[in-house]
Formats: C-alpha cells, sequence, structure tokens
C-alpha cells in the first residue's frame, strides 16, 4: 500500500486479487458461510484432478499412456515419499496424505493462471490443513502409543536438571509445527502472485517498462510454477516427517 | 572346420552372457528401492523456512507465557522466559531442518 | 472491497477499513467460509480418489510389476534353454569328434595291416621269384659249366689228338680241365 502513496500514476494493488468475493450468502448469524470465489476455485481443482486421474487411469493399459504415466508417477512418488519418510507403517495414510498433496498442488497450479484464484494463498485454508494433520497425527501418535507418546517431549538422555527445560521446548517447537507448517505454504503462494503482480502492474505504468517488465514475469512465472510443485511437496513431506514421529516416536 | 564352429559358440555363449545381465538389471529395477528425488530448488525456501520457524516458536513460547502471566499476575516474567525458550525450540527446529537438509543434500 | 479506488487516499482508506492492512487473508470474517468449503472439497476428493481412482492406479501398477516379472522370468527361462541347448550341441560336436578320431585311427590300423600284409606278401614273392631265378641260373651256371667242360675236353683232346697223339689218355684231359675250370672259376 506504500507504493501506492509514492508513485503517483502507478495503482498498483497487489494483495486485491486475494480478495474473497461472495457469490451468496450463508449467514450462520455468527458466520457467513456463503459460496465464495476461493470455494469455486477449490471445486475447481477438485473437478480438475478426478478429470485428470480419471482420464489418465480409464485405459489402464499394461503400458501406459502419456497421461497414465503421469498419474502412476505421481502416485509412486507419494507413495514412496510416505514409505520412505514414515515407513511401512504411514501407508495405511497413503490416501490421506495423496489427496491433501494433490489438492495442494493443483490449487498452487491453478493459481498460476491468469485471472484465476489461489485458494492455498489464504491462510484460512492452510491453517486448516496444517491443523488437520496436526491434530489426526496427535491423534495418531496417542491411539498408537498411549500415554507413553508424552515420552516425546520427555529428553530422557539429557541431564536431570536440564529436562524440565527442554520438555517445556520441546512442547513449544511441537505446538510451533503447525503454524510454520501453514504460514509456509501460505505465506509463499501469496507473496510469489503478490510480486508477479506487482511486477506485471509495471508494464502498465510506462512504455519503457513494458518489455522488462514482460521479461520478469515470464521469468517470475516460471519460477512461481517451480514454487507451486515444491510448496505442495513439502507440505506433504513434512506431513510424511509429523507421522513418522508420531509412529515412531524419534 | 573346428576353428569357425568354435568361434561362433564363444559369440553364442558372449550374447548368452549379455542376455543374463540385461535380465539381472532389469530385474533388479523392477524389485529394488526406488529413491525418492529430491529437488536442489529446495534451498531457495531454505532460508525464509528457517526465519519463519524461529519467529514462530518464539511468539508460540511468547503466547503460552502471556497466559501464564494472564493467570497469575506477572505479567513480563513468563512471557519473557517462555520467549526465551521458543528462542531455543526455534534454533532447535532450524538445526533439525538444515541437518534434514545435509542429509538430503547427501542422498541426491 | 478496494475494487474501484478512483481517489488512491481513498483506495487506501478503503482497503486498510475492510481488510486488516490490506491483507484479505487476515480477513478473519472469511475465514469460516473457506475452511468449511475446503474441507468439503477435500472430503469429496477424498472420497473420489479413494474410493475409485486409487485403487485403479495401484491396480495398474501392480499388473504391470506383475507382468514385467512374469516377462523376466521368462526371459531367464529361455536364456536356460538357450544355454542347455548350447550345452547339448557342444556335447554332441565333441562325442562326434570323438567318433570322427576312432574311425579314423581304425582306418589307419586297417590300412596299416592292408599294407602290411600286402608288403609281406610282395616279400614273399619276390623271395620266391628271387629263389626260382637263383635256382635257374645256378643251373644254367652248371649247365654252361658242364658245356664248358665238355667243350674244353673235347677241344683238348682235340688239339692232343692234333698235336701229339697219345699224350694223354682221355681221363686225364678230363682231370686237367676240370683243374683248369675249376682255377678260373667257372665250375665249382
Amino acid at each position: 500500500m506504500a507504493k501506492e502513496a509514492v508513485e503517483g500514476e502507478l495503482n498498483i494493488d497487489p494483495m486485491h486479487q486475494f480478495d474473497i468475493k461472495y457469490f451468496f450468502d450463508i449467514d450462520l448469524g455468527i458466520a457467513n458461510m456463503g459460496f465464495t470465489n476461493s470455494a469455486l476455485f477449490a471445486f475447481i481443482a477438485v473437478a480438475a484432478i478426478v478429470v485428470f486421474l480419471w482420464t489418465a487411469v480409464s485405459g489402464h493399459s499394461l503400458v501406459p499412456s502419456r497421461m497414465q504415466s503421469v498419474a502412476e508417477g505421481i502416485y509412486e512418488f507419494v507413495r514412496n515419499m510416505v514409505r520412505d519418510t514414515a515407513g511401512d507403517e504411514a501407508l495405511k495414510y497413503f490416501p490421506y496424505i495423496f489427496t491433501v498433496f494433490i489438492f495442494i498442488l493443483a490449487c498452487n497450479l491453478i493459481g498460476m493462471i491468469p485471472y484465476s484464484f489461489t485458494v492455498t494463498s489464504h491462510f484460512a485454508v492452510t491453517v486448516f490443513l496444517a491443523l488437520s494433520v496436526f491434530i489426526s497425527v496427535t491423534v495418531i501418535g496417542f491411539l498408537k502409543h498411549g500415554t507413553h507418546f508424552f515420552s516425546f517431549f520427555w529428553p530422557a538422555q539429557a541431564p536431570p536438571a536440564l529436562r524440565p527445560i527442554l520438555c517445556i521446548i520441546e512442547v513449544i517447537s511441537y505446538l510451533a509445527r503447525p503454524i510454520s507448517h501453514s504460514i509456509r505454504l501460505g505465506a509463499n503462494m501469496m507473496a510469489g502472485h503478490a510480486v508477479l503482480k506487482v511486477i506485471g502492474a509495471f508494464a502498465g505504468a510506462s512504455a519503457l517498462l513494458v518489455v522488462p517488465s514482460i521479461v520478469g514475469v515470464v521469468g517470475l512465472t516460471a519460477l512461481e510454477v517451480l514454487v507451486a510443485v515444491l510448496q505442495a511437496y513439502v507440505f506433504t513431506i513434512l506431513t510424511c516427517v509429523y507421522l513418522n514421529d508420531a509412529l515412531n516416536l524419534h | 572346420m573346428a576353428d569357425p564352429d568354435g568361434k561362433a559358440g564363444e559369440t553364442d555363449r558372449k550374447s548368452l552372457d549379455e542376455l543374463g545381465a540385461r535380465i539381472d538389471a532389469a530385474r533388479e529395477k523392477l524389485e529394488g528401492p526406488k529413491r525418492v528425488q529430491t529437488t536442489k530448488y529446495k534451498t531457495l525456501s531454505r532460508a525464509w523456512q528457517m526465519i519463519v520457524e524461529l519467529v514462530v516458536s518464539v511468539v508460540v513460547g511468547g503466547c503460552i507465557g502471556y497466559a501464564l502471566d494472564w493467570a497469575f499476575g506477572t505479567l513480563p516474567l513468563f512471557l519473557l522466559i517462555l520467549g526465551g525458550f521458543g528462542f531455543v525450540a526455534g534454533i532447535k527446529t532450524i538445526l533439525a531442518t538444515a541437518r534434514g537438509f545435509v542429509e538430503d543434500d547427501g542422498t541426491a | 472491497m478496494a475494487t474501484e479506488n478512483t481517489s488512491l487516499a481513498e483506495g487506501a482508506a478503503d482497503a486498510a477499513a475492510h481488510s486488516s492492512g490490506g491483507m484479505p487473508q487476515l480477513d478473519f470474517s472469511t475465514w469460516a467460509s473457506q475452511i468449511f468449503w475446503t474441507a468439503l472439497a477435500l472430503f469429496v476428493l477424498y472420497k473420489i480418489l479413494n474410493g475409485s481412482i486409487l485403487p485403479k492406479i495401484s491396480g495398474a501398477l501392480e499388473d504391470r510389476h506383475n507382468a514385467i516379472a512374469d516377462d523376466l522370468d521368462k526371459a531367464a527361462e529361455l536364456k536356460k534353454q538357450a544355454e542347455d541347448a548350447e550345452a547339448a550341441h557342444a556335447a554332441a560336436l565333441a562325442s562326434a569328434k570323438a567318433d570322427a578320431n576312432k574311425i579314423i585311427a581304425e582306418t589307419q590300423a586297417e590300412i596299416d595291416a592292408e599294407l602290411a600284409a600286402a608288403s609281406a606278401e610282395a616279400e614273399a614273392e619276390i623271395a620266391a621269384r628271387t629263389a626260382e631265378s637263383e635256382a635257374r641260373i645256378g643251373e644254367v651256371r652248371a649247365t654252361a659249366a658242364t658245356n664248358a667242360k665238355a667243350i674244353a675236353t673235347d677241344t683238348a683232346q682235340a688239339i692232343i689228338d692234333k698235336l701229339a697223339p697219345g699224350l694223354a689218355d682221355k681221363s686225364s684231359i678230363e682231370a686237367a680241365v676240370a683243374r683248369a675250370l675249376s682255377a678260373s672259376g667257372v665250375a665249382k
């Protein structure tokens, strides 16, 4: 917003693209649960995933088509990630993890399309995703280990005097997980799109800036596609790491 | 008469051995564990990720401390102590993250 | 929110007023809706993926894995067959070689034997012929010697009769001729 004040002609509002617009309201008194552009694009992502994967697997041939091998590649990639990070036991949670991964990936990539909306650029969504992971993983830990799960926070090898302090530190870092987990994804998606918007707006500001601006936008768009994939990967592998901690207690 | 025959037998042998090696290689590829490819672009978000982890840890610690202060009426005390603990926790997480990167670099 | 900000100051103020600091992300009034619809979308996605798509993919992967494993087994089997065939071929070759060597040796021995027999026969014949020839030569020689004796005796008789009749009788002449002949080696 500071930029708007400084640049006279330049009217850049990089955050405008993240506005939530209600198509219709469902007012429950405490909150408006109306259908928004965010919800629309979340369902577009779901539809895109289902159409893509359904088309890819409908052939079900021994020698895969290009699409089928892409779908199988994603499947094996996530499956190996789960197994390598959290062990064979974690494979029963693979469908959940795969769903989260492909949803984030699709939302991130659909967000790269001009005039679309990036669902994952909102902390509401990423906090929800990270908290779901956090709560599920904690529940899984307690279900598997019972109260023994608390030993996860108790540094048994440390000097006895330091143990309570280290325990508090462990608890803090455990509680910090969902927050950094969600901020990492949301902030990355938001920052990339905001920067793209700013650079793109330079093209409209001055004829001299058109060419460097376009070059910048193209380069950054390529980088953003990379970030979109990378952040989906990072979110998923951290999920696997947390799951591993809960299943195997270090 | 014997010499060309012997040569032919030798080349047959060789091609059979090659076939055997190829079959073994394919089998290993089929059964062997697949390594997850880690991308070097992960380093892009490394610094940013560490800052986030540190700040988040301090804030979480501070929040717990503030809650305790609110409960006991000892305002700056627990806020500072647990904020400090949060800082340590953040450093710890960063070190763990860095170790993860080193391990990744090792396997990549 | 700040969609049609004609004046900048107004726009900024508008944005600031509607969302905290211009970040729609921090407008908590939209959180409930976002979370609800995201959760619903994820639930639907999970149901569809887990219900049909993921089993299909894993089925396809398993089928391929099995097919490749089968093919590899088949290839190994064929390779083994090829090796067996090669071994059989080598064995056949070796036995054929041995047979050939045996035949060669046998033939050689046969030929040697025949040759030996033939040469023995030839030698015997040669010996027989030699003996025969020698016998004939001996006969001829004996005949010649006898003839020579007779001729010499007759000649000597005639000469003596002519030159000195009564000088020597027939028996002494014969003895002298025999002596002379034996000295010249014509007769024994």
